[in-house]
């Protein structure tokens, strides 16, 4: 399940990926690169099609599925951590994303009318997502099975 | 002879001191008839807005002549100026803009008529918007170009700032300053935007090192910043001194020495701007030579005190004696300076 979790997670981080290469490329958007106006597209064509299905329906239950549940007194498993630190990985990426497009907002202008809104809808959406995500895999990761335990000890004295 | 008492000294220098005033002073009033056709400049149609013309002592407003077509005939001042400023108030959503022309001191009359484009308000901020107004420099329509990014210019000086140099601002910049310098070099127009256009060709320069990369995307090179900045500085040179030639032509000997005069000081101090230009050292010191020895002429023909026309041929032969190369002629005017000066 993890390796269908984080192959959704890389394609629901394609926009985010292509406006941080945009913005390498184009030197924080001082150079007329021809890859800003791609990943805005990327970003338009992601924000109208694909983002409420993903984000909102998919991406959810595969990790409310992937999270393990653990029995009392075990450790959190490695593998939720690490998805966890992935999750924070997006959220600060599409914070750091977020500060970038509203300090280079002129600059980001220059390229197009609709390309500053692309770009701020789409790091602010990434910082949302990621921190309920996060939220998700701590609430499930914190609850032990000792309730379905104490069930079946109560079954057996019965 | 003159008899050297303190009354008859004071006579002379204010004889000599009116003579020279009378011939040097800008002669006329600042009299002016400007003609002015409003345009749209993506539609060509006339527009309808406020015009006024300002020469810095004082302003008119034009009064309107038929659908954007402005007009004043009058006086603007007790002198006449080299230039002067086309004030426009755009209606919305136009863009309001003062277009700096040319005047003439020299002119009794300065009479002009200017077709002005006014720009629409647009996406300044977009390379797009940029890339847009490169069409008018192709169709030659340079006063277009002018009003297009002129209105993007100061858009981005007072929303950026103009803070951080990126591609955006490179490349706003340079079709700015390249309207200007077109502006001001196309025989048509020649607006006074040369000194504009050489201080922002020289703020660009500044700015090169430090954005080489933004520049080198623009395909802009030092080498072209650098003769652009001298052809306008030559430019501005070559409208204000081809005017010896045109007052010697009109017999006004004093005003084309004075002319002459200024140049020579120009030249010691911009030699390869003057040098653009063709205006070389022997031929000015002869302009000037000339033209003193002509108003010496013209002085004694007014019955002019004996004390100003030595003055004249005194300065006749101090700038005929500096040549370097003086043909015939050069020697034949020093000695006839050197006959009436003994005399």
């Amino acid at each position: 399940m993890h390796y269908v979790l984080y192959g959704l997670l890389l394609i629901y981080s394609l926009p985010l990926i292509g406006f941080i290469i945009a913005a390498f490329q184009s030197s924080l958007f001082s150079e007329n690169a021809e890859f800003v106006r791609v990943a805005s597209v990327i970003t338009g064509t992601y924000l109208s099609v694909s983002r409420d299905p993903l984000g909102n329906l998919v991406l959810p239950l595969v990790t409310v599925y992937s999270v393990q549940l653990r029995s009392p007194g075990q450790r959190v498993p490695r593998a939720t951590l690490w998805l966890l630190a992935a999750l924070m990985l997006l959220a600060t990426a599409g914070s750091v994303s977020y500060s970038l497009v509203t300090r280079y907002e002129l600059d980001i202008r220059a390229f197009g009318q609709d390309v500053f809104e692309r770009f701020r809808d789409l790091t602010l959406l990434y910082f949302r997502d990621a921190l309920a995500y996060i939220a998700v895999v701590l609430g499930i990761s914190a609850k032990t099975t000792d309730v379905g335990a104490k069930d079946d000890q109560e079954d057996k004295t019965q | 002879m003159i008899k050297k008492t303190k009354l008859s000294r004071l006579l002379l220098v204010a004889c000599a001191g009116l003579l020279t005033a009378g011939l040097t002073r800008p002669a006329y009033a600042a009299a002016v008839d400007i003609t002015i056709r409003l345009r749209s400049l993506t539609t060509t149609q006339p527009v309808e807005g406020e015009v006024s013309v300002e020469t810095g002592q004082e302003a008119a407003n034009l009064s309107e002549r038929g659908p954007g077509l402005y007009r004043f005939k009058g006086n603007l001042g007790v002198e006449a100026v080299d230039t002067f400023e086309i004030v426009i108030t755009a209606p919305n959503p136009f863009v309001s803009r003062t277009v700096p022309a040319r005047g003439d001191r020299f002119e009794k009359i300065v009479s002009r008529a200017f077709t002005l484009f006014l720009a629409k308000i647009g996406s300044y901020e977009t390379y797009d918007y940029l890339d847009a107004g490169l069409s008018y420099f192709k169709q030659a329509r340079y006063d277009g170009a002018l009003a297009y990014y002129e209105a993007a210019f100061y858009w981005a000086v007072e929303k950026r700032g103009l803070r951080r140099e990126t591609q955006y601002t490179i490349k706003l910049r340079y079709n700015y300053t390249r309207a200007l310098f077109l502006t001001c070099s196309d025989p048509k127009l020649e607006y006074n935007t040369c000194q504009a256009a050489a201080e922002a060709l020289f703020e660009l320069t500044g700015l090169y090192d430090k954005h080489k990369r933004l520049f080198e995307l623009e395909r802009i090179s030092k080498d072209e910043l650098d003769s652009a900045r001298q052809k306008a500085l030559a430019k501005e040179k070559q409208v204000k001194y081809r005017k010896i030639a045109q007052l010697f032509e009109q017999q006004r000997f004093l005003e084309a020495a004075r002319l002459a005069e200024e140049a020579l000081e120009d030249l010691k101090t911009d030699s390869k701007v003057m040098a653009l230009v063709g205006l070389e050292q022997d031929g000015l010191l002869r302009d000037a030579g000339v033209s003193y020895l002509r108003a010496a002429d013209q002085a004694r023909a007014r019955r002019a005190p004996v004390e100003v026309i030595r003055d004249f041929l005194r300065r006749a032969q101090r700038y005929l004696a500096q040549l370097e190369k003086p043909d015939r002629k050069d020697r034949r005017n020093l000695e006839l300076i050197e006959i009436r000066l003994r005399r």
